[in-house]
């Protein structure tokens, strides 16, 4: 069985109750009289039958609450991740024209702070992403889009907009992708696979090696695999990495930022196109994640 | 002949960059600030390529694209919005979409490079 949170433990247990209470009362009125013949037994059934009702009703009232909260919760966050999209764009497009030259020469040391402005400018909007996805995610709005994916290509890209940061901790990052094409959503798949890289660059100290790797299985599926030289996931960590907020101690230490969203997002995400994940690590050795998804969408699952 | 394209687009700075990168790529470039202006240029004096952006005054990105098309203009459409697609294929395909990019998550070289491919 799952681990589950507390305050769901809380509400099995009350569901329990409340249907002990209801059967226990339907026996009472259903107990044929001339075993307990007494007037009172049908009353207390009743009243053991309405106790168990109130709180499943009270249950379902506040699913319903949680529904419509979940729902306004992710319209609000559509609709400011769109007016925070919409002043990042300029800032991000001047610094690329920056970069660019097309504005005419840089000395070194607007290069560097130009550079460093950018990076800042992709992880935010990195971040609205992420962000959107997950209240949409919990709201139970993430529509899927399947397309046909050129995936060496979109590899490719992720590795290039990830490039400036992985140069900054002194990483190499390579990527081994046969030319295959998969049906799924893109959006959905982008997400996974950032989310793993720039994991696997933030969690490796200085000079490591990432390797973005993907092939065909014999089932039908494609894997993906990002791997790291970096820090790795201790064993008594591993069990609760996708956990929601998690973050593992040895990580927490060094001096990077995280919000423990980003592999709960990717399990999440991965199951929606179908796949699962699975990792293998070792503590000052490495990472490795493995997604592995169908070639094509399922169509229930579109 | 430069090749014209025509930019919807209500936010003035984005409208500027556009312009600029674009112009310096050897296009002709029009802007429109909201869906009805960009609607009236269309039909005064067609475009090679429409770049279009989904929330704007007056009449939105889904508006134009369906409007033009019924009006029979079949130039290629690059939709450039903040907003998250939520365009499946079959809709992409029946209004004409070429590409659908989130601004922020675009590089512009990426865009110069989609712009290109469709003119």
């Amino acid at each position: 069985m799952p681990k589950l949170p507390p305050y769901h433990r809380l509400r099995v247990l009350t569901v329990i109750l409340a249907v002990g209470l209801i059967l226990c009362g339907a026996l009472l009125l259903l107990t044929p009289a001339p075993v307990l013949a007494t007037d009172v037994l049908p009353l207390v059934g009743i009243i053991l039958i309405v106790s168990g009702l109130a709180p499943l009703l009270s249950i379902s009232a506040r699913a319903a609450e949680h529904k419509l909260v979940e729902r306004a919760k992710s319209e609000f966050v559509s609709l400011s991740s769109h007016e925070l999209r919409t002043p990042l764009t300029s800032i991000k497009w001047t610094l690329e024209m920056f970069k660019a030259g097309t504005t005419g020469p840089l000395n070194l040391m607007q290069i560097e702070l130009v550079n460093r402005a950018h990076v800042s400018a992709i992880r935010m909007a990195q971040t609205i992403t992420t962000m959107l996805m997950l209240s949409r995610l919990e709201a139970k709005r993430l529509k899927l889009i399947p397309r046909s994916i050129k995936l060496q290509e979109l590899l490719q890209t992720i590795k290039d907009e990830q490039q400036e940061h992985a140069r900054r901790m002194k990483h190499t990052v390579t990527v081994v992708s046969p030319e295959l094409e998969l049906r799924t959503d893109e959006q959905l798949l982008k997400e996974i696979v950032i989310n793993l890289l720039s994991n696997a660059i933030k969690y490796t100290p200085e000079g490591g090696h990432i390797h973005i790797a993907a092939k065909t299985e014999p089932d039908d599926t494609v894997s993906i695999m990002v791997s790291d030289s970096g820090y790795g996931i201790p064993a008594v960590e591993q069990p609760h990495i996708f956990t929601k907020f998690y973050r593992a101690e040895n990580i927490q230490d060094k001096e990077t930022s995280g919000t423990g969203l980003g592999l709960y997002l990717v399990q999440a995400l991965v199951e929606l196109l179908g796949g699962v994940i699975s990792f293998q690590s070792q503590e000052n050795k490495g990472t490795t994640f493995t997604v592995k998804l169908p070639a094509t969408l399922p169509t229930q699952h579109a | 002949m430069p090749k014209k394209i025509l930019i919807a687009e209500d936010d003035q700075f984005i409208n500027d960059l556009y312009r600029m990168n674009l112009q310096q790529a050897g296009y002709d470039v029009v802007v429109a600030l909201n869906g009805v202006e960009a609607v009236r240029l269309i039909n005064e004096s067609p475009p090679d390529l429409l770049l279009l952006d989904l929330l704007m005054p007056k009449l939105d990105g889904h508006r134009v694209l369906e409007k033009i098309r019924s009006q029979g203009h079949k130039f290629p459409v690059i939709i450039l919005s903040n907003l998250t697609e939520d365009m499946d294929e079959a809709t992409r395909m029946s209004l004409g979409v070429s590409e659908y990019f989130v601004k922020s998550e675009l590089d512009l070289s990426k865009l110069l490079v989609a712009v290109r491919q469709y003119l």
